[in-house]
């Protein structure tokens, strides 16, 4: 099994407080690994640096044995690893299938002017994306809410939207930040078959999550953030 | 008894086919304006009072142009609209560039863009004013008298403000239909969701103002060869075409242009029937009504409750 996600010797302070220390470990292409830890332990400053939201004091980050040598959240999105915050991130005035459709890539009409030079490729990228749109929403149980507006969504569905988003956007590694947090126990079932389902698509999932019993049973790694050290469950148990 | 009646009813009839036409067309002229207003506070988030500047800086710039030619063919006239829109869209991208990019770098407030936007408008107005004078420009359509269509009475001009405005708000719509204007829709709806997902927003704000001010510009020249155009016209029609972006319901472009005719009928029988200083008073008493039936805007979206 190739490694996705090399991180090595990941160090970040705030104001003196060092809130992660040589944090090393790597995910492997295609399996789900969680990360857990109480309040503050540096789990979401990991995936904050990991997706280019803020700067790592020293250490190294590898995407596909590449160094990432300067991530912003545009590059890091466009090399693949996509992230779903707590709070769904989506638009909410934009109907699902609009959200889903901005999130996808190598568009042609992104350029105004391709309309006008290129309209034979404009009409076939558009039923395209539109058909891998309305699969993707098959996938994430969110078909038949395609007309609907993103704000009318549950939260969980907004969150499983999010996943959608990532998906159209063609992310190989998917950060979730808590994704069963604030959803009910059917929508938590709900979210862990999406989650069993893209990994079966060869997508690797890292996420971050309070319900350790539900993380573990459908993650293959576990890591254990402690005052800013990673250790992975086998290193905990021994 | 009944000639008389049925005579006071074919001239009412009349009275209101008429007014129903003029409101119409100058509805859609107002709805380029309107539609140029929408993309630009929808994008950069300023309200852009500077829109009537560049109004009549269309206007002006065409007039100049246009007096550069002996000859005043279609041919020159398409040829000075084309510079005059050019000249619109540098200005706008200069002020976008120079003025509200910076301070949207900065996070300002909405209250110190409006004010450097009211800047802008009284720079440029003062500075057409300096340069051409405050007298009216206006300009004659060499294209005959009125016809009559069951007894309405159509000017030339008011064919060719149709035709034009229904052209470019046709685009408009196309536009509203593409993979960018999602970017667009994107950007009004959550400015940070759209860059994380790869939306240049920058050269959306630059080409929204652009679009906005040209689409301002073509209005301008329209009505230019209709009731003229002077250097102070311009905040009254920016305040009418916020109104017709806030009534119509902000995020929408087809409520924009719906709105925007609403208000021209209303404003053409309010002329008509009360006074012509009463249109812009009667078109804030629209406002109010419509924010006590629907304080989100005639078109909106639904959402839950928790996410309004």
């Amino acid at each position: 099994m190739e490694t996705i996600l090399d991180v090595r010797n990941i160090t970040k302070s705030f104001n003196g407080l060092k809130v992660l220390q040589n944090a090393s470990f790597a995910v492997q292409t295609g399996t789900v690994a969680a990360f857990f830890g109480e309040n503050g332990s540096g789990k979401t400053t990991l995936f904050h640096i990991i997706s280019g939201f803020i700067k790592a004091d020293g250490g190294d980050l590898y995407y596909k044995n590449t160094p990432i040598s300067h991530p912003t959240p545009v590059s890091v999105a466009r090399l693949g690893i996509g992230r779903v915050w707590q709070n769904p991130r989506i638009c909410k005035n934009l109907s699902v299938l609009d959200n889903l459709l901005l999130a996808s890539r190598n568009h042609p009409g992104e350029r105004l002017l391709n309309y006008f030079v290129r309209p034979g490729q404009i009409l076939a990228a558009e039923k395209s994306k539109k058909s891998r749109a309305e699969e993707i929403a098959g996938e994430t149980a969110l078909d038949g809410k395609l007309g609907q507006a993103a704000g009318e969504l549950s939260f969980g569905q907004q969150k499983l939207l999010s996943i959608g988003m990532l998906l159209m956007n063609e992310a190989s590694l998917l950060l979730l930040d808590e994704p069963f947090a604030g959803v009910n126990a059917k929508m938590i079932d709900h979210i862990s078959e999406v989650m069993a389902s893209l990994k079966k698509q060869g997508k690797t999932i890292m996420m971050i999550e309070h319900n350790r019993a539900k993380a573990s049973s459908i993650s293959d790694t576990q890591f254990f953030l402690l005052k800013g050290e990673i250790m992975q469950k086998n290193d905990v148990y021994s | 008894m009944t000639l008389v009646n049925t005579g006071a009813w074919y001239t009412m009839n009349t009275i209101f086919l008429q007014l129903a036409f003029n409101g119409l067309v100058s509805g859609l002229l107002l709805a380029l304006l309107a539609a140029g207003f929408n993309l630009i506070f929808n994008t950069t988030r300023v309200f852009h009072i500077a829109h009537g500047s560049f109004y009549v800086g269309g206007a002006y710039a065409f007039y100049a142009i246009l007096q550069l030619f002996s000859n005043q063919s279609l041919f020159f006239v398409l040829l000075s609209a084309f510079a005059a829109l050019l000249i619109v869209m540098l200005f706008a991208s200069m002020i976008e560039a120079l003025i509200y990019q910076p301070l949207a770098r900065k996070k300002s407030g909405q209250a110190i863009t409006l004010i450097s936007s009211m800047g802008v408008y009284l720079f440029m107005i003062n500075g057409i004013a300096l340069l051409f004078g405050n007298e009216t420009k206006i300009l004659e359509l060499p294209l005959g008298g009125s016809i009559f269509l069951a007894n309405v009475a159509i000017a030339p001009i008011q064919l060719v403000q149709l035709a034009v405005s229904l052209i470019f708000l046709g685009g408009v719509l196309f536009i509203s239909k593409t993979k960018w204007f999602l970017g667009v829709r994107a950007m009004m709806s959550n400015e940070s969701v759209a860059s994380v997902l790869g939306v240049n927003t920058t050269m959306i704000r630059l080409l929204a103002i652009s679009i906005g001010s040209a689409l301002a510009a073509i209005a301008a020249i329209l009505t230019l060869y209709d009731t003229g155009v002077d250097p102070q016209a311009g905040m009254a029609i920016t305040l009418s075409s916020a109104v017709a972006v806030i009534i119509g319901g902000s995020l929408s472009l087809r409520g924009t242009i719906l709105a925007s005719v609403v208000i021209a009928l209303l404003q053409t029988a309010t002329a008509w029937f009360l006074s012509s200083q009463w249109k812009e008073g009667m078109t804030f008493v629209l406002l109010i009504l419509v924010f006590f039936w629907r304080t989100e805007g005639i078109v909106s979206y639904k959402m839950r409750v928790e996410e309004q």
